[in-house]
Order: structure tokens, then sequence, then C-alpha cells
């Protein structure tokens, strides 16, 4: 049996399961988004997915608890807490794990990349028809 | 009265998201509903249940080697044509080959229910 170090743990050990989940759905992309802030409850997750994406995409409690579902199973997100005081007991509150923040900026950087194509794509047509 | 709807909807999603989120989800309808409108929920709702059931749940599999194995029966009976009947001799009637498909259906479906109710069991245990 090989002993492995710390040190012996490259970069890529680490990335190649992040990018294995990759790309996210939109779904999930905007809750990690949502809760990449702070932690919110369903209700909240919500809002701030609408309020993302101007109302443009508004998530349903059933497409929300599925992805949360599958978000948790993943360990990319965890039950932060329940209600508090005042609030309705049901309620409970959800966060980002390391893994889920992890996941995340990857998918963000895989975005940022495929916009930067997308620009050099858009810019290159368009001197085509100049031409 | 919207509000019971929704509730019997919630309760008939499988075991496991029903317990986990089922209350949950019914907070947030109590939340939503007043800035959404009913109509989009429910139909979020039933998306959810049929997602639950046909994706994320196992249990869909046993109605459906049910419904495979009458459909077997039945296309055995109906189209099969009377050339390609096996042993003319010793099924000499159509009765005699209807119960001969009778039992390979009967033992294909209790192998297949076998084979789902040891693979059901097997996934239990993983997630446990």
């Amino acid at each position: 049996m090989t002993a492995h170090s710390d040190s012996d743990i490259t970069e890529s050990d680490i990335r190649e399961p992040v990018d294995s989940f990759l790309p996210l759905s939109a779904a999930a992309l905007h809750i990690l988004l949502s809760l990449a802030g702070e932690e919110r409850h369903g209700y909240g997750i919500m809002q701030d997915v609408a309020a993302q994406t101007d109302g443009k995409y508004k998530l349903g409690p059933g497409t929300l608890y599925d992805n949360l579902q599958k978000l948790m199973d993943h360990g990319f997100v965890e039950q932060a807490r329940g209600a508090r005081r005042g609030e309705d007991p049901r309620r409970r509150y959800y966060r980002l794990t390391g893994l889920g923040a992890a996941v995340l900026s990857a998918d963000v950087a895989r975005l940022e990349r495929v916009v930067q194509k997308a620009r050099l794509h858009l810019r290159a047509g368009k001197r085509g028809e100049a031409t | 009265m919207t509000r019971a709807l929704y509730h019997a909807l919630l309760l008939l999603h499988p075991p496991r998201f029903r317990r986990r989120f089922a209350d949950e989800m019914l907070c947030t309808f109590d939340e939503a509903r007043l800035t959404l409108g009913a109509a989009p929920l429910f139909a979020d709702a039933l998306t959810s249940l049929a997602r639950q059931w046909l994706l994320r749940s196992p249990l869909w599999r046993i109605p459906a080697a049910l419904l495979g194995g009458m459909l077997m029966l039945l296309a055995s009976v109906l189209f099969v044509p009377a050339s390609v009947t096996p042993g003319a001799a010793a099924l000499a009637t159509p009765r005699h080959f209807v119960v001969l498909a009778g039992a390979i259906t009967v033992v294909t479906i209790s192998l297949t229910l076998l084979l789902c109710v040891y693979w059901f069991r097997f996934s239990m245990r993983r997630r446990a």
C-alpha cells in the first residue's frame, strides 16, 4: 500500500471531483448563488432567485426542494438551523458548504470562459458581416 | 380549499421526499401564493410529483414491471400468429397456448418483482 502525504495531492486532484459536477443546472446554479451570500430559508431562496434574474426565472417550491435535496445529497448545501424566534416553526435555513462554494466557483469560471468565447465569436461574426 | 388540495398533492409524493420537505413546502406555499398565485404553484407541485416518482424514486419500477408483464401477456394472446405456436400437436387448442403464455408471463413478472425488491433493498441499504 502506498502512503500519500498532503504534498502528493495536486490541484488537479481537487479540481477533478468538482469538475465532475459541472455544468450545474440553471436551478442549482441560482440556488447556490443565493446561498453564497448568506443562509436562507426556502421562500427566501425563491425570492432571491427571482431578484437575481429580474423576475425572469421563478422557482416553484417543487423545483426548489428537488434541487435542494440533490444539493444536500452531494454535500453542496447543508441545513443551518431551524426557524428564528417568532417565525413559522416549519421554516429551515440552508447554507453553502465548502464543497458547494468550490463547485459554484468552478461553474462561474466555466461560464466566464463561455462568455469570453461567445464575445470572440460574435465579434468575428460582426467583422465578417462588415467585410 | 387550495391549501388542502396542495397538501394532498404533497402527501402523494414519495415517502423520503415527503418526510424531509412536505412541511416546509406547505409553509413556502402559504407565503408564495400571495405573490405568485396558486395556479403556478399547483403546476409546479404536479411537475414535482411526476419528477419525484419517475426520476427520483425506485418504486415506479414495480408497477412498470407489472404493466410490462400484462402487456406481454396481452401481446402473446392477441398478436402471435397460429403458425408460430410451439408444438402444434401438444398445444392443439388456443386455450393451451394461452395457459402456457400465462404461465411464462407469471414467472417473468415474479422474477422481475423479485429483482425489484432485491434492488430496492440494496439501494436502501446503500442510502442508510
